[in-house]
């Protein structure tokens, strides 16, 4: 009796601390997670600075004072040491984002959260992430210089990682129930290589050729055209392209069907949100005479953010500015000579082969006259809790098929996926190089090797140079190559050559005396080679671009209230057409909603209700406008608001407009009119729920957790103005990600804010501390120290 | 009373050494020694560890994040889902561990009763 006593207390005991030493489904192991000595509680704690970094690894002293937002500002003695700084400091604060998104570049998920990731990790490895990291790390390992700064800085990070003890480990891993890894600089070409997919991962083409075999030419023609009348493109017009002389582009194959394939089911694409602003002006046309630069990037609104502000000085140079986690050195800043900045450069860069195989070995495909290999690759993916699950994905010497009989497409066709994602390059170079810029010259040297994303590099120095290239290793395409799907078997749909690295768009103190870009069209139609893309932007361009037509000289508050400017150019633009037509047949209910409409004064501010009406009135016009599109079967991409708001003013009889589910053939009139008394009856709803329409409540921008969204981990409802085609671009989810203005004064000063925090801890007072300084439209002042021992001008960890 | 209080303070001091350098499943061995060396008799073999070792972790819990001003805590409250209350959460961690070391302390007393 008494062994039975101890053996059931015994095993009850083991049974129940096994049970709660692992985790359970989405369930973290509860024992360990909860427990004050090992779990969460142990993240409860908000960073303590250390002003020296005392690491084996070092070859000298390194020295690192955090000011009031935690902002590192790291003085090395040699720039190994500054790597490796760079890379300790960044993990110290950021290391489960920079690991998590290295894992989702690589399609590696599935191994963290189980099983609902595998179609996502499948769709990662189908693109060839980890394929085109791979090239990028081989290239850049061949230069030494480079690679010595890239181990440097992965043995910061792993000098980081084999610090912690398991209970100093993030609160996401303890969530999770997994453990960091070790750093390596193929982690660093992986966390590039996600940016490169965020931003030039996007391409339209098979929705382009299903909506050619659906609706025909002339309709594609009208809806998707490749340039418009509006547009105020990147390059001033006034560029005269005669210098080029007669360029070398391939003549478009005549007859070629462009209909050959149809698709239904693609890839989730980037958001097609992500772009951004820059601007800046020479020192004729700044009120204090210095050069001015500004730059916000627009992105997913996420914690842990996406940008981390760091200062880096060794003997060489003294940088400052916002870097992703996992890169090296600064992305987007200035020194003690220039600022510079990037805006997404959006081109078509990606094209679709279909490739015909020999027989069913799928051993060959047809090239030209002949055959060509195929190699094999078997993608193993990982999956907590599951089996690994195998999926084989065949490279062609375009690229690899990513869409086959086993995954999405149309269950049966072929298609090679040709990326300029998966090039060799050295893109990492460039930042570094850049960094270190001096004049114009060094900084058109670090810009000219880079090749994607492609992006607007924006430039200003205290030599007052101003200047925009507009950067990427581009196809030179023959017309309309790659907008549609194209034949594999035929060596003519090549990407023969790329456009001359000089003669990319490039501006040099232009005469109008700014430079500015906002993901637009980067030339008109008169630049001598082929540009295309589905997602140009039609409206930020514009109001920035007044902007500086509309006086002579500008502040650093201009540039702030250009950054927070909430002028909703679209509105103005479309609602003097539809309101006249939903006035005739306004009732007792949408009065109310019609008279606050009218008048309304086009801003997006947080207290506009005529914002909210707007936009509940567009969402519904714009989803029955479409209604032929969203309800097919096939992937197709809907035509952009530009071109929508063209078509209601100068077709609004198109058969487009015609409603599917009606009987009556509609006009742009009546479907205006639906869409309002539509509209109005979803603010009715919303104002039911107890809400409020203001703008800010009803658009109810969240910034949230990288982990879907957590929302014990994020923000949300933040009181901001702004929308998506608005230079303030804050949408639900998405905004200005970063906002940075440099004056190039003697001292080079500056300002910047981002909607988060330095730390990574959601347990820490600094994970999203910057947050409602960005929603007010404030900044912080980006504290450059010329030297390490100027920081006794400074009061520093002021914060209690 | 006396002989549960000296249980109590031994479990805490031992289960606090323990935590020190064993994962966090250390306070079951520890209260087993302590119940295997001090004799408790009936439910207080259960409820004493369950009261002493539930302090230990309530008080810990609420010491590191009192420090922080609950900021994690607030949310943990919401993720687990405790309707963001930080005092349930700490109770939910005092019990959790009073759980742990009360199972520990009846193997301590039955391996007691088994060899003696």
């Amino acid at each position: 009796m008494k062994l039975i006593k101890f053996i059931i207390s015994a095993a009850l005991t083991i049974l129940l601390v096994y049970a709660a030493d692992r985790g359970w489904g989405t369930l973290p192991a509860i024992g360990h997670f909860i427990s004050p000595q090992s779990g969460f509680w142990q993240n409860d704690q908000s960073e303590s600075p250390e002003t020296e970094l005392n690491l084996s690894g070092l070859q000298s002293e390194v020295t690192v004072h955090y000011d009031s937002e935690l902002i590192p500002h790291i003085f090395a003695q040699n720039d190994t040491d500054l790597y490796f700084a760079q890379g300790y400091i960044t993990a110290k604060h950021r290391l489960w984002q920079m690991e998590f998104q290295t894992y989702a570049a690589a399609g590696r998920l599935s191994e963290i959260i189980g099983e609902k990731a595998i179609e996502y990790d499948r769709g990662q490895r189908r693109k060839g992430m980890v394929f085109g990291a791979q090239n990028a790390i081989n290239e850049m390992l061949q230069d030494p210089v480079l690679t010595r700064r890239l181990n440097a800085y992965s043995d910061g990070v792993n000098a980081y990682i084999e610090s912690l003890d398991s209970e100093e480990y993030p609160v996401e891993y303890k969530l999770l129930g997994y453990s960091p890894e070790k750093w390596k600089p193929e982690k660093s070409a992986l966390l590039l290589m996600y940016m490169t997919d965020m931003l030039a991962g996007r391409d339209e083409d098979l929705e382009n050729t299903n909506f050619l075999s659906l609706f025909g030419r002339e309709t594609f023609d009208l809806l998707f055209p490749d340039f418009i009348a509006d547009q105020d493109p990147v390059i001033p017009r006034e560029r005269d392209w005669s210098d080029f002389g007669t360029v070398d582009r391939p003549e478009s194959p005549e007859g070629v069907s462009k209909a050959i394939v149809q698709t239904k089911e693609v890839l989730d694409k980037p958001d097609p949100d992500n772009g951004s602003n820059n601007w800046a002006v020479n020192a004729e046309h700044s009120e204090n005479g210095n050069p001015l630069l500004a730059n916000d990037p627009h992105l997913g609104l996420n914690l842990p953010s996406i940008w981390y502000v760091m200062q880096l000085s060794a003997p060489d140079h003294n940088v400052m500015g916002a870097t992703l986690p996992g890169a090296l050195g600064i992305i987007i800043g200035f020194n003690d000579r220039i600022a510079w900045g990037v805006t997404n450069a959006t081109r078509d860069v990606k094209d679709w082969y279909r490739i015909e195989f020999e027989d069913e070995t799928k051993k060959r495909y047809r090239y030209g006259e002949g055959w060509r290999d195929i190699r094999e690759v078997i993608e193993t993916i990982q999956v907590k809790g599951g089996q690994a699950v195998l999926d084989t994905v065949r490279y062609t010497h375009y690229g690899p098929i990513t869409y086959d009989e086993n995954f999405k497409g149309n269950g049966r066709e072929n298609l090679a996926m040709k990326w300029i994602g998966h090039l060799p390059n050295s893109n990492q170079n460039t930042f570094l190089s850049l960094n270190r810029a001096k004049n114009y010259d060094e900084y058109v040297a670090a810009v000219s090797t880079y090749t994607a994303p492609a992006q607007n590099f924006i430039f200003a120095s205290k030599d007052n140079d101003i200047a925009l290239w507009i950067q990427g290793k581009i196809a030179n395409k023959f017309n309309e190559q790659g907008k549609f799907v194209l034949e594999g078997s035929n060596p003519y749909n090549e990407w023969q050559s790329f456009i001359p690295q000089e003669h990319n768009p490039h501006v040099r103190n232009p005469e109008r005396g700014f430079v500015s870009s906002a993901n637009q069209h980067p030339t008109d139609e008169n630049y001598p080679y082929y540009v295309y893309d589905p997602t140009y932007e039609t409206y930020r361009n514009r109001v920035i671009n007044n902007f500086f037509r509309s006086k002579e000289t500008f502040s650093v508050q201009d540039f702030k209230d250009l950054h927070n400017n909430n002028f909703n150019l679209k509105a103005s633009e479309v609602l003097p057409t539809l309101l006249p037509l939903i006035e005739s047949e306004i009732t007792s209910n949408t009065e109310g909603y019609f008279s606050t409409l009218s008048s309304w004064d086009y801003y997006n501010h947080t207290d506009a209700i005529g914002a909210s009406i707007f936009e509940a009135l567009w969402n519904e016009y714009y989803t029955m406008v479409w209604d032929e599109l969203t309800e097919s079967d096939l992937a197709l991409q809907l035509p952009d608001s530009y071109q929508t708001i063209w078509l209601t003013k100068y077709h609004s009889r198109h058969e487009f407009f015609d409603l599917q589910s009606s009987a009556e053939t509609e006009d742009a009139a009546a479907i205006a009119r639906l869409a309002f008394n539509e509209a109005a009856k979803k603010l009715d709803a919303f104002k039911k729920s107890g809400k409020s329409l203001d703008w800010a409540s009803y658009k109810g921008t969240q910034v949230g957790h990288l982990l879907q969204a957590l929302p014990a981990f994020s923000r949300f409802d933040i009181p901001i103005g702004g929308n998506k085609g608005i230079v303030n671009a804050t949408s639900k989810t998405h905004g200005p990600s970063w906002r940075m203005i440099v004056e190039l004064d003697s001292e080079t000063k500056a300002l910047g804010v981002y909607p988060g925090g330095q730390s990574g801890n959601p347990g820490s007072r600094y994970y999203d501390s910057m947050i409602d300084t960005w929603a007010a439209g404030d900044y912080y002042e980006l504290i450059y120290l010329p030297n390490s021992q100027a920081i006794s001008r400074y009061h520093f960890n002021n914060r209690t | 009373m006396k002989r549960i209080l000296i249980h109590s303070l031994l479990s805490i001091g031992l289960a606090f050494l323990f935590q020190l350098f064993t994962p966090w499943w250390g306070v079951v061995i520890a209260t087993a020694i302590i119940s295997f060396i001090i004799r408790l008799k009936g439910i207080s073999v259960f409820f004493t560890p369950l009261l002493s070792i539930g302090l230990l972790w309530s008080i810990q819990a609420y010491s590191i994040s009192n420090a922080n001003d609950f900021i994690l805590a607030e949310k943990i409250a919401v993720l687990l889902p405790l309707n963001g209350s930080v005092g349930a959460l700490i109770l939910v961690t005092g019990l959790v561990g009073g759980i742990f070391g009360a199972l520990g302390s009846i193997t301590g007393r039955s391996l007691k009763v088994l060899v003696s």
